[in-house]
């Protein structure tokens, strides 16, 4: 029996193995973690992660085979194929702080692999890293393997939050990076030989290991890199009159760009997008490519300039002042259906208008003011280290930023609102009892063209729409970033 | 019956109006332009621009209903609809130089049909133009129109030099802007029931004046950005050790990014992509959008950067001079099926080694010594102006000769650049070509279509964009 064991039961490595589990029944599977807290979750009724349909995969599969432990290293020392899928954040501070990822966790997993094995294994490579990761890892259990031999693999996941398990299901594909020796084709076979149990051979991508680790990389640049190509057209389309809508339908119909992920927003957000372009800005600088650096580099500074852009807005709408004005927060999450507030814009449109003064009343149906306050207080990056490690602003924003949970109450008495998540809650509320409670003028600013602006304009609302035909009056109160 | 006139027979025009007289036997389309010779060979044997499909659309329509003539005046006056397909080049000289679209040939077909017109007409922008050219248009027609009402459409046009035909018998879709207002709209309805005489009516998109005008530079900027992405992954590439087929493979098959348009090369040309860009980089400066113009900008820097580091390479692996080395290029247009040579980067690539004194042998299939005789000698963005108003080339380029076969090209050269993706230059005899060459042979693959490890077996030394590098290569590294 094949056993394979996964160090980190995380977004990643909790699913991923879940899935792994039911696809291949004759297969033990065991998700390891030193978290007591996180291994006792995943033992519970409650998982630590929600996603739609994760639970029933698990329940059909725990005790089975599928196991989750915190004896990290009697797993690791039994099991065939060990997934390493830690945390790698980015550096906050030394050498490539801000862009770095910090393999901390990673090399440790690496060390404590040499230290206990027994048999030879093949060490699969699972969290986002840098290009050639794997040769350095790579070293470390060579140089500490007493003759135990060690295939390195990399194999990224593609998985999207709020649909991983349909993702695993079905993946787009499945990317396999490995040595081109003998070895580690064998190697590649073997983990291939895994997923072949449920993705059709032709969608597993055999690649070679530098490849691998790139292309992960490289997918999240080019998504990123459509968003922000959309945004900054939003922001043309504001100054000529074009309906970016329009334009993003006209261009996705080119069968040679596509449709999806073609939407203007207040910008992009989430854990991987920022943290992998900059990691790949990175690599390029350390490789003496500028050129491809700066390239790499304006899909953030896009991004930054339309969460800039958005609060500039707001508050040259508002006669250049927000100060003490109560403006409504609608959505703090980085994207809809998820509790999920890493690098979300809202973060820094909120200290945007904090700074400005602006008092904020903020509703989001699935985020806790806890992390509002802690999202709104934290130095950047730090939301990916431990918690302990998180560093908090000195100054409190408590008496500024008021979190409800009600939209109505976010909107009472407030003379603007901010759409900063397309919540499908938000198209159906009550905006005219909304107006009525608002002070007038009273604005709607969307940052995710979710509202029905036509309507809004009837009730009465001065309304501005991310790359839309602006109202007469944005348009005599430019808003320059 | 509806009577059609265009205004512009060239790429554009020439094959637009032949479809639309094929597919709507109902409607009377007259394809009209200044130029006499030209006018002469749309109506010969010999039409003036060559497309798979063509010959064979205007020998059944022409004479019926689709009439080529230079009397530009009798047919705007008689037609209800008026399709303005003209030139618009970039400005070489004055205000907006080196990135603004030039007007002018616009601007005077629009003051012509205000002249001549003694009924409603719709005026059509054909020709890709900056957003808000038709407003400018439509002042033009406005203040000289004795009481005529035009209506003014954007249709940009997204065919295909190669598959010209195929594309506008089967376009993705067809985009038609209007003012929104009734009688825009109802310009708009005319036009698109024109086209709904083949294209599915889900596929005609109707947006406002200014998302057409829009959308056409945004969908060349998002294309040419495929390919800048691709090519700084290249370079990437080739410093760590990852496969740039490979990434892009695995980039593609995300099915929100799509596989097309994603091979790595020594860059994009052709007369489009980087005209249009620079052309969006200038309206965003216009409008107080610095920060956006420098992100499309980023799309060309990295096309000329590509170029750049293809001609580093070459140079640094030859011992870092090629100064009186004979250097065979294969390939001249910019991609493979087209005599076309607008913009291609051979020209960018040719002169950076002319700069290093090489000499160089050229072969391409389809382009003449002459068009790459003035290329060479031409300055930016010349070749889109009419041919009277260029420079006088003062000599030809010594160092560079033409020939009719690439074994001719590569005879005792020291290094072969593949710069087009011509079929044949897959299939030549290179044992041939490198006993015939000086040693170390080293063949610098810009298309990555060669079969390098036989290449490497037969005894060259191969460079391939964004591929794992030689050991040679590695040891002599290219910085840009």
């Amino acid at each position: 029996m094949v056993k394979i064991c996964c160090i980190g039961a995380g977004y990643v490595g909790g699913p991923t193995m879940a899935v792994m589990a039911l696809k291949c029944p004759e297969i033990e599977v065991v998700v390891v973690d030193i978290s007591e807290p996180r291994i006792n979750a995943w033992n519970s009724d409650r998982l630590p992660i929600y996603e739609p349909g994760l639970e029933d995969v698990v329940k059909q599969c725990r005790g089975k085979n599928l196991f989750f432990s915190t004896d990290v290293e009697k797993h690791v020392f039994e099991s065939d194929i060990v997934f390493v899928s830690v945390n790698t954040p980015t550096k906050t501070q030394g050498l490539g702080a801000g862009k770095a990822a910090d393999l901390t966790y990673w090399e440790s997993a690496a060390r404590m692999i040499a230290d206990v094995s027994k048999s030879s294994k093949i060490v699969v490579e699972k969290s986002t890293v840098p290009v050639r990761t794997a040769e350095a890892i790579e070293k470390i259990l060579t140089h500490n393997s007493k003759g135990i031999e060690f295939q390195i693999l990399s194999n990224p996941e593609f998985l999207a939050e709020g649909t991983a398990i349909k993702d695993l299901y079905n993946p787009d594909r499945v990317l396999i990076g490995g040595r081109d020796t003998a070895a580690g084709q064998k190697a590649i076979k073997a983990l291939r030989d895994v997923y072949a149990h449920w993705v059709p051979v032709e969608q597993i991508i055999c690649t070679n290991l530098w490849s691998a680790e790139l292309s992960k990389l490289a997918a999240n640049a080019f998504l990123a890199q459509r968003i922000s190509s959309v945004n900054a057209m939003s922001a043309l389309c504001e100054a000529t009159g074009a309906d970016v809508t329009q334009v993003a339908h006209a261009v996705g119909t080119d069968t040679r760009i596509g449709p999806k992920f073609l939407n203007a927003s207040v910008g992009f957000g989430g854990s991987c997008f920022q943290k992998d372009i900059l990691n790949l800005i990175y690599i390029c600088e350390c490789n003496g490519l500028p050129e491809a650096a700066n390239y790499w580099k304006q899909v953030v500074k896009v991004n930054d300039y339309q969460k800039i852009r958005f609060a500039n807005r707001v508050v040259s709408s508002m006669f250049n002042t927000v100060s003490g004005k109560k403006i409504a927060i609608l959505g703090f999450a980085f994207k809809k259906d998820t509790g999920d507030t890493r690098e979300t814009p809202a973060i820094d449109v909120c200290n945007r208008l904090v700074a400005d003064k602006a008092k904020l009343s903020i509703y989001d149906p699935q985020v806790l003011e806890e992390q509002i306050r802690r999202d709104l207080s934290m130095a950047r990056f730090d939301w990916d280290h431990p918690v302990p490690l998180q560093q908090i602003k000195a100054e409190g924003i408590s008496e500024q930023v008021n979190v409800v949970s009600d939209a109505y109450e976010a909107t009472k008495d407030a003379h603007g609102l901010c759409v900063l998540t397309e919540w499908d809650e938000f198209k159906s509320l009550d905006f005219k009892k909304i107006f009525d409670n608002m002070q007038k003028p009273a604005f709607v600013f969307d940052g995710r063209n979710v509202v029905d602006a036509v309507k809004l304009r009837e009730i009465g609302f001065i309304v501005y729409s991310i790359g839309k035909p602006l109202d007469s009056w944005l348009k005599d109160m430019p808003a320059v970033a | 019956m509806v009577k059609i006139c265009c205004i512009g027979a060239g790429y554009v025009g020439g094959p637009t109006m032949a479809v639309i007289a094929l597919k709507c036997p109902d409607i009377e389309v007259a394809v009209v332009d200044i130029s006499v010779p030209r006018i002469n060979a749309w109506n010969s044997d010999q039409l003036p621009i060559y497309e798979p499909g063509l010959d064979d659309i205007v020998k059944q329509c022409r004479g019926k209903n689709l009439f080529f003539s230079t009397d530009v005046e009798k047919h705007v006056r008689e037609a209800d609809i008026v399709f303005v397909s003209v030139n618009t080049p970039t400005k070489t000289t004055g205000l907006g130089a080196g990135k603004a679209a030039d007007l002018t040939y616009w601007e005077s077909a629009a003051r012509m049909i205000a002249d001549v017109s003694v009924s409603d007409k719709i005026v059509v922008e054909k020709s890709t133009v900056p957003v808000k050219t038709a407003e400018a248009i439509e002042k033009i027609l406005m203040h000289n129109s004795k009481g005529i009402k035009f209506q003014i459409l954007s249709n940009p046009e997204f065919l295909a030099e190669g598959t010209a035909i195929a594309d506008l018998f089967n376009p993705d879709r067809v985009l038609i802007g209007g003012r929104e207002t009734p009688e825009g709209f109802k310009a708009v309805q005319t036009l698109k029931e024109v086209y709904a005489n083949w294209v599915p009516e889900g596929q005609i998109i109707t947006t406002n004046l200014w998302s057409a005008e829009l959308s056409k530079l945004a969908a060349n900027a998002f294309l040419a950005q495929r390919i800048s992405s691709v090519n700084a992954m290249s370079a990437l590439c080739e410093s760590t050790g990852a496969d740039v087929t490979q990434v892009s493979y695995a980039v593609g098959t995300d099915s929100r990014i799509g596989s097309k348009f994603l091979n790595a090369s020594v860059g994009f040309g052709g007369s489009c992509f980087q005209k249009d860009i620079l052309n969006l980089v200038y309206i965003c400066q216009c409008n107080g959008l610095p920060e956006v113009a420098e992100y499309w900008k980023q799309v060309i820097k990295i096309n000329d950067y590509q170029k750049n580091r293809f001609v580093n390479r070459i140079v640094s692996s030859m011992f870092n001079t090629v100064s009186n080395k004979k250097v065979a290029i294969l390939g001249f247009a910019f991609k493979k099926d087209t005599g076309d040579t607008r913009e291609t980067p051979a020209i960018d690539v040719c002169k950076g080694l002319l700069g290093d004194k090489a000499q160089i042998s050229i072969y391409d299939p389809q382009v003449t010594e002459e068009q790459i005789q003035r290329d060479l000698s031409m300055k930016k963005f010349d070749w889109d102006h009419p041919l009277h108003l260029q420079p006088m080339s003062p000599t030809t380029v010594k160092q560079v000769s033409v020939t009719w076969d690439a074994y001719e090209a590569t005879k005792d050269a020291h290094a072969v650049c593949v710069l087009t993706e011509w079929d044949e230059f897959k299939s030549l005899d290179y044992q041939k070509i490198f006993d015939n060459m000086q040693k170390p042979a080293f063949i610098f693959d810009g298309r990555n279509i060669m079969n390098v490890n036989k290449l490497r077996e037969i005894g060259f030394i191969v460079y391939s964009i964004g591929k794992p590098l030689d050991p040679w290569l590695k040891d002599m590294p290219a910085f840009v």
